[in-house]
């Protein structure tokens, strides 16, 4: 069953419980309002009937006058004084039917009034009456009996119990088809994300949820729509990745085929060319190296060995090693510092850092590395007077094969993977990386790991 | 082990019902009352010898010997006690329905009437049924004089007159349906018969008939619904529970008292020097004095009071 079915199931049967109750409490007030107002009206009646009985024996007048009020009054009256018909001769069996019985004629002994609603056996029909007890001293005397046919309240209501079902049919019809109408309305925007849902899964990713308002619907269509985005997004760069990497590969593929094939036919310096192809070769296996490298911090595949480890040293290091191909650089580092991390990953994510700042700063123009803790973080900055970049390339950066220089020219073209690679390893660390920068101004990248406190933990 | 005691307990205490209080007065008057089912025996002064609350519905009573014979419409058995030790003495299996009882001075038997099979069964002392007779619809009032059994069969228009020894009806009377109450009047050798009248109708008078002839001799007035009767030294009292009356009538069949009794008496009996009458609804009984009927007393004696039995010293 389809939830718009049991929307409308539900609702048919909250209208049928609504109508039962309308009906219900409309027979209540009947049987409250108007059956008890015509219960106390003859109660009263009985009771002024009664004031005018002064002990003794019922005489013919009184019997008289309440047969001259049932005349007048749209009550049936009349008042018994025959013992017989009063149940005196209980216990002895009665050989026909009495006005009252023995549980009655107790109760009007005790100056009681019966009241009571009903089929009189007597009368042959649905009655309410009063019997109201002629008391002398503790002897029954006789009873006024008040009665008026229920079949007149009846015939009264009659006309309104018509005009009742015809209102129960119309607002049922009403409420079933506006019932139906509204369930459609209110899952409309499940069926549509239903369809959307549908068209994703077979690989349209441009599938979007129309608009469906503020509601909870209407917030979980924007949300779906916001998840489809992502998926068409995350598969636009799976196809940008694809298409990178091919474009990558190639381009270096192309320069040995072609170097090499000019040394096969002895063209041209062959040295030359052999040192182009032993370079392409090289730049080749180092992006084939940074994407597996890349690969596996994605999957979580990468096994972190974490040491304490001195960082200054690392620091001097990695410094040692590019300055052959850099001229000045200004250290700031503070020697104590000690984090907790996997030394082959740190250093390279230094590596990478150092390798863009040099590619992109003139040999002889300083860059500036900071090693320093402020609170529980280790800041491990470094700062280049180079080329830079405008403020807003920064947040592309660190994505895969992202470069300020589109045109990827071999000669400050890396890979386009080292800083998503840093980016990886630095929260593997649990740290953060920071990029500032400006276009003729320089860079400057900061590592912010945890600090290790003294008893060994980090912060 | 706790419940072999129990049930040991339960059983022996079954075996030996509790006794009621007993009544050593020689004289007194037991009122059967019916909405709380009990006896109640009182002196002449109106003084309460013993209340016996009852477990059972019983709607009839006959007092004969120190011992008092309870029966009910609704039971299969009657339950004789002992006045003088209130214990009980045995159970008699009797038909359902039994709607009146008579002890036959006699024979020694005592007669129930059985409103099931329109028959009069008799039982020994011992509560053994020696024979039965049927008599008309609804056998209820029974009356014995002179070794005879005078039988009122309610929703019938017959009186039966057996013979206590062959237990025969070897007459009847034609009296009119819903009769209630006999009395006889021994000056005159007549019957009384009173009666709530027929169908919505209210009986009025009191029918009187020749115990010679068997025929109607004459109709007493006693309205409404005359019911009950005592006689004692020719006079006939009658208690008519429409009006709540009680009448006092001579050897002459002159009334020589009326007065109003206790709210729907059904039932009237000279006690002593008293005339006593029990209101089913009042819930009272009055004291009156013979033939004058003076009221004398009125006593609460609990709720529906329908039967007074009497015994009057040896």
């Amino acid at each position: 069953m389809t939830f718009g079915k049991k929307l409308w199931m539900t609702l048919f049967i909250f209208s049928i419980i609504a109508v039962g109750a309308a009906f219900g409490l409309a027979y209540i007030l009947y049987e409250k309002l108007y059956v008890e107002s015509v219960k106390s009206e003859l109660v009263e009646a009985a009771e002024n009937l009664s004031a005018d009985y002064s002990g003794g024996d019922l005489d013919k007048e009184f019997v008289k006058q309440v047969n001259w009020f049932s005349e007048k009054s749209s009550f049936e009256a009349f008042a018994v004084h025959n013992p017989r018909e009063l149940a005196a001769c209980i216990p002895y069996e009665a050989d026909y039917e009495t006005l009252i019985g023995p549980e009655e004629r107790e109760k009007l002994l005790k100056n009681e009034m019966i009241e009571k609603t009903g089929h009189s056996d007597r009368f042959n029909r649905q009655i309410i009456s009063v019997i109201y007890p002629l008391l002398d001293d503790q002897q029954l005397k006789g009873i006024i009996y008040l009665y008026i046919p229920l079949e007149r309240i009846d015939e009264l209501v009659s006309s309104l119990i018509m005009f009742w079902a015809a209102g129960a049919v119309l607002l049922m019809t009403l409420l079933l088809y506006g019932g139906l109408k509204w369930s459609r309305y209110v899952t409309k925007p499940l069926e549509n994300m239903k369809n959307t849902a549908v068209r994703l899964s077979k690989g349209d990713y441009k599938a979007r949820v129309p608009a469906a308002g503020e509601d909870e619907f209407g917030q979980l269509a924007q949300t779906f729509n916001e998840m489809a985005e992502a998926i068409e997004k995350e598969d636009e760069q799976r196809k940008t990745f694809l298409a990178t990497i091919s474009h990558e590969l190639r381009t270096p593929l192309s320069y040995i085929k072609g170097y090499s094939e000019a040394a096969i036919n002895g063209i041209g310096n062959s040295k030359h060319q052999l040192s182009i192809i032993y370079r392409e070769a090289v730049r080749m296996e180092r992006l084939v190296n940074d994407l597996l490298e890349l690969i596996r911090l994605d999957s979580g595949k990468m096994h972190m060995e974490k040491t304490f480890l001195p960082l200054a040293d690392l620091v001097y290091r990695t410094t040692d090693i590019f300055r052959l191909k850099h001229d000045s650089f200004e250290l700031d580092v503070d020697e104590e510092i000690i984090v907790n991390g996997d030394e082959d990953r740190l250093s390279q994510v230094m590596t990478n850092i150092l390798d863009n700042a040099v590619r992109y700063s003139e040999k002889n123009k300083p860059i500036y590395i900071t090693l320093k803790r402020e609170e529980n973080d280790v800041k491990w900055i470094v700062r280049d007077t180079g080329a830079g970049m405008p403020e807003e390339e920064i947040p592309q950066i660190t994505n895969q094969f992202y470069r300020i220089n589109k045109a990827r020219t071999r000669q400050d073209g890396g890979s386009g993977l080292g800083l998503s690679i840093v980016k990886q390893i630095v929260e593997k660390h649990g740290g953060k990386l920071l990029i500032e920068s400006k276009a003729g101004a320089g860079t400057t990248v900061t590592v912010i790991l945890p600090a290790l406190t003294e008893g060994g933990g980090e912060k | 082990m706790k419940k072999i005691m129990l049930a040991v307990f339960f059983l022996l205490s079954g075996c030996s019902p509790a006794a009621f209080e007993p009544v050593q007065s020689n004289t007194f008057a037991a009122v059967l009352t019916l909405q709380e089912p009990g006896l109640t025996f009182v002196n002449e002064r109106g003084k309460v010898l013993a209340e016996w609350a009852l477990d059972e519905l019983y709607t009839g009573g006959l007092l004969f010997n120190e011992t008092i014979l309870l029966y009910g419409a609704e039971l299969d058995h009657a339950v004789l006690y002992s006045v003088k030790t209130g214990k009980e003495l045995g159970k008699w299996p009797v038909p359902l329905g039994v709607t009146g009882a008579a002890f036959i001075n006699e024979t020694k038997e005592v007669a129930f009437s059985v409103k099931k099979d329109g028959t009069v069964h008799f039982f020994n002392s011992r509560g053994r049924e020696t024979a039965k007779v049927k008599t008309g619809s609804y056998p209820q009032t029974m009356l014995e004089y002179k070794e005879k059994l005078y039988v009122i069969n309610y929703q019938d228009t017959v009186l039966s007159e057996i013979e206590v020894h062959s237990h025969q009806v070897d007459r009847t009377f034609a009296i009119p349906t819903s009769s209630a109450g006999l009395a006889v009047n021994t000056a005159k050798e007549e019957i009384w018969v009173g009666g709530h009248g027929y169908g919505a109708e209210a009986g009025e008078t009191i029918h009187v008939y020749s115990l010679r002839t068997g025929s109607l001799t004459a109709t007493v007035d006693a309205p409404v619904m005359p019911t009950a009767f005592a006689e004692k030294d020719g006079y006939v009292y009658a208690a008519s529970h429409g009006s709540n009356n009680l009448y006092a009538f001579n050897s002459e069949r002159k009334n020589t008292a009326k007065t109003e009794a206790p709210a729907n008496p059904f039932s009237v009996a000279v006690l002593g020097d008293c005339i006593v009458s029990a209101g089913y609804d009042s819930g009272t009984i009055s004291f009156y004095k013979k033939r004058t009927l003076e009221k004398t007393k009125t006593i609460d004696i609990g709720k529906g009071p329908f039967m007074i039995f009497v015994k009057e010293g040896e």
